[in-house]
């Protein structure tokens, strides 16, 4: 049975793949594809084996995957009952269903109404009639950062190596660690993933509405006293004689005299002993400065022999004029294409692109989020010791044996001191050019 | 009056004004000020919230309550006399800005036991379209605050919403989120460094008198909006009441 999806059903996990569909979109071309790599699994091994190491470096094995599950069910659009029904694993298909919001058959992606929660033009914060919308009209985690559970990017200070010590790794920082052909360490950020998680807390004071109120009647005492001082302060203003004050203020007047002095040396002008002669007005033609006759030039020729027919019209002088028009050739000589071909490899080093994405956009307290990182070598040269590092975000706890890869590895896992882990990838091979790998890993919501 | 005359007694009231806000307000350290503390009368705050623009008067805001274990939580829709009872975990829209008095009974730990907490907010959420109910504030009640009220104290609780980076280290076990804190310290001021103030909480063990409705305890009342929503919890059921509480097949989805 075919399955159609409509925008609005892809609405929901189309941001939260859109970054893995970029880093598909390049890295297909030279690697295999995800759904082939994903094919594996590399759970973590136990606890025990875990502490016999010192290094907490822990060796993981390829392993094929048990389960996948979808993030969103499929839906399908039935004509009998102008709806969509949803078809879940059991097999059972709803023959009831009532809409909580309004009708929107999938043929209609355009015309569908819009939600009428979100208001045009809200009281917000940031101007008066101005609407709290993102790009798509809707709330989003620029906005109100504390209700969501961000992961991902390079938070406060970006992450640098001081002597080769790695710093400035925080909470929800995520980044791809590699060493390129020259030997130079360098680190590449994620973007940022955020699920739609609040998380409530109180704080509380508990007292006695009696003894409340007793403090209050001392504090009226208080205020009472205030008044006495208003008295007291008025009558001491009395005392004050701002005009005695004021008379023993004087201005003095200047003692000295400026006195501005003549300068004794007189400017003598002198007159130009050279006259250059300029063209006449009259002669200020184009034939007379550059030799040549020019268009402009013929109405004042023109001008000129009807003056002097008109002047010895009674002579009966024949005029005789001959114009000679240079031919001009012009040739344009152009370059062919020239084709240079470098067999040489790019100096350029290499540069991994690191994009993490979630199957959820909204998630309560408890709920799995399985989070999917893509790197891909962009640069012309294979890149080594690649490394991506997660530091997870206090309210993600990591679900032991969840994290996967399609490269061979190591996954070690380090406590970050904030309550929750640091992972970390670490790929045995170099990353060639133009190649790419995903890594995956399940954390709760708490 | 002469100038300087003039000049003294506006010095004397702005003096005055900055001495009663210094009395109320707290800086949080923080780059903020909380002009008002949890003890300012019901409904203060909310209206301050209102006014500031965090949200709109007709904004609506699921609220979920729950009880330590099981009970029964009324609200009431507008005045005393509709109650609408709902089984714990109980969740119903509230407008914020405006107080609203619950009733909690059938509480196994105090058989016989009738508690009246207020819940006033002064934010909201913003969560994703069609998400609204899924994600409700959350307003827990804990046995010691019943223990609490049942001896006479005033709990005044002030629900905030975490910053996901800033939350406390022995909040991440599954344990009871909240903290206490010395009466004379500002409640409003401290969850707003720890995150975004949501709710004001006050319960005490004040009973209204049935016989001479007391109309300062239960304020001048705003609308409630029910909405199914399946819970998960021990009891999730609608109750039926002798008063004529709504039963939920008249209730629909709301219109979005």
């Amino acid at each position: 049975m075919p399955t159609r999806r409509t925008l609005f059903d892809l609405r929901p996990s189309a941001f939260a793949w859109s970054g893995l569909a970029l880093a598909l979109s390049c890295g297909a071309c030279a690697s295999p594809s995800v759904a082939q790599r994903a094919d594996t699994k590399f759970p973590l091994t136990t606890a025990a084996t875990c502490s016999a190491s010192e290094t907490g470096v822990t060796r993981i094995q390829r392993q094929p995957v048990v389960d996948t599950h979808p993030a969103y069910l499929c839906e399908q659009y039935d004509p009998a009952l102008n709806r969509q029904s949803k078809l879940t694993d059991s097999g059972i298909q709803q023959v009831a269903y009532q809409n909580a919001g309004p009708a929107c058959p999938p043929e209609a992606i355009t015309s569908c109404p819009p939600e009428a929660r979100v208001p045009f033009s809200p009281v917000n914060p940031y101007g008066i009639g101005m609407p709290v919308c993102d790009v798509a009209c809707q709330p989003s985690p620029h906005h109100y950062p504390d209700e969501y559970l961000c992961d991902g990017g390079d938070r406060e200070i970006p992450v640098h190596y001081y002597e080769d010590e790695r710093q400035g790794l925080d909470t929800e920082d995520t980044v791809a660690e590699f060493t390129d052909h020259k030997g130079k360490q360098r680190t590449s950020k994620s973007n940022k993933v955020c699920v739609y998680a609040p998380r409530f807390a109180s704080v509380r004071s508990v007292s006695l509405p009696h003894e409340e109120g007793t403090i209050v009647e001392v504090g009226r005492a208080e205020n009472t006293a205030g008044g006495n001082e208003l008295h007291t302060r008025l009558a001491a203003n009395l005392k004050n004689k701002n005009v005695a004050a004021s008379g023993v203020k004087m201005r003095s007047r200047a003692s000295g005299l400026d006195n501005e002095l003549v300068p004794n040396v007189a400017a003598q002008r002198q007159r130009p002993h050279m006259h250059d002669k300029v063209l006449n007005l009259f002669q200020d033609i184009v034939s007379l400065q550059a030799g040549t006759l020019d268009q402009g030039d013929m109405a004042r020729l023109g001008l000129g022999i009807q003056a002097a027919h008109f002047w010895s019209k009674e002579q009966y002088p024949v005029i005789q004029g001959k114009a000679v028009q240079a031919a001009i050739g012009q040739s344009e000589i152009s370059a062919s294409a020239i084709t240079v071909i470098d067999d040489l490899k790019s100096d350029q080093p290499g540069k991994l692109r690191i994009v993490k994405v979630a199957d959820k956009e909204s998630a309560e307290v408890g709920e799995i989020v399985t989070f999917t990182i893509r790197y891909d070598n962009l640069g012309p040269r294979e890149v080594t010791s690649v490394r991506i590092v997660d530091n997870l975000t206090p309210r993600l706890e990591y679900v032991e044996d969840s994290a996967t890869s399609d490269r061979a590895g190591k996954l070690v896992v380090q406590d970050n001191g904030e309550g929750s882990l640091v992972m970390i990838w670490e790929l045995d091979d170099n990353l060639p050019e133009h190649t790419g790998g995903t890594v995956t890993f399940q954390a709760r919501v708490r | 009056m002469s100038r300087a005359m003039q000049a003294f007694v506006a010095a004397l009231l702005w003096g005055g004004i900055v001495s009663v806000a210094a009395a109320q307000g707290t800086n949080t350290g923080h780059g903020r000020y909380v002009p008002i503390d949890q003890y300012v009368p019901p409904g203060i705050a909310g209206q301050m919230a209102l006014q500031a623009g965090k949200a709109g008067p007709n904004d609506f805001q699921p609220v979920r309550v729950k009880l330590p274990t099981t009970g029964t939580v009324t609200f009431f829709d507008g005045t005393p006399q509709r109650p609408v009872e709902l089984a714990a975990p109980a969740q119903a829209g509230l407008l914020v800005g405006r107080m609203y008095r619950l009733r909690v009974t059938n509480l196994p730990e105090f058989p016989g036991g009738e508690f009246y907490p207020s819940i006033e907010l002064v934010d909201r959420l913003h969560p994703p379209p069609g998400q609204a109910e899924r994600f409700p504030v959350e307003v827990e009640l804990f046995p010691e605050e019943f223990h609490g009220a049942d001896n006479g104290r005033m709990i005044t609780k002030v629900v905030y919403l975490e910053q996901p980076n800033l939350v406390q280290t022995q909040h991440l076990h599954g344990e009871k989120r909240v903290i206490d804190l010395a009466p004379a310290q500002n409640a409003l001021a401290e969850a707003d460094v720890l995150g975004r103030p949501i709710a004001i909480v006050r319960m005490g063990g004040r009973t209204p008198d049935v016989n001479a409705p007391d109309w300062q305890f239960w304020g001048p009342g705003a609308p409630i909006r029910l909405t199914n929503v399946s819970i998960t919890g021990p009891q999730t059921q609608f109750r039926g009441s002798p008063r004529g509480v709504i039963q939920p097949a008249n209730f629909t989805s709301p219109q979005r």
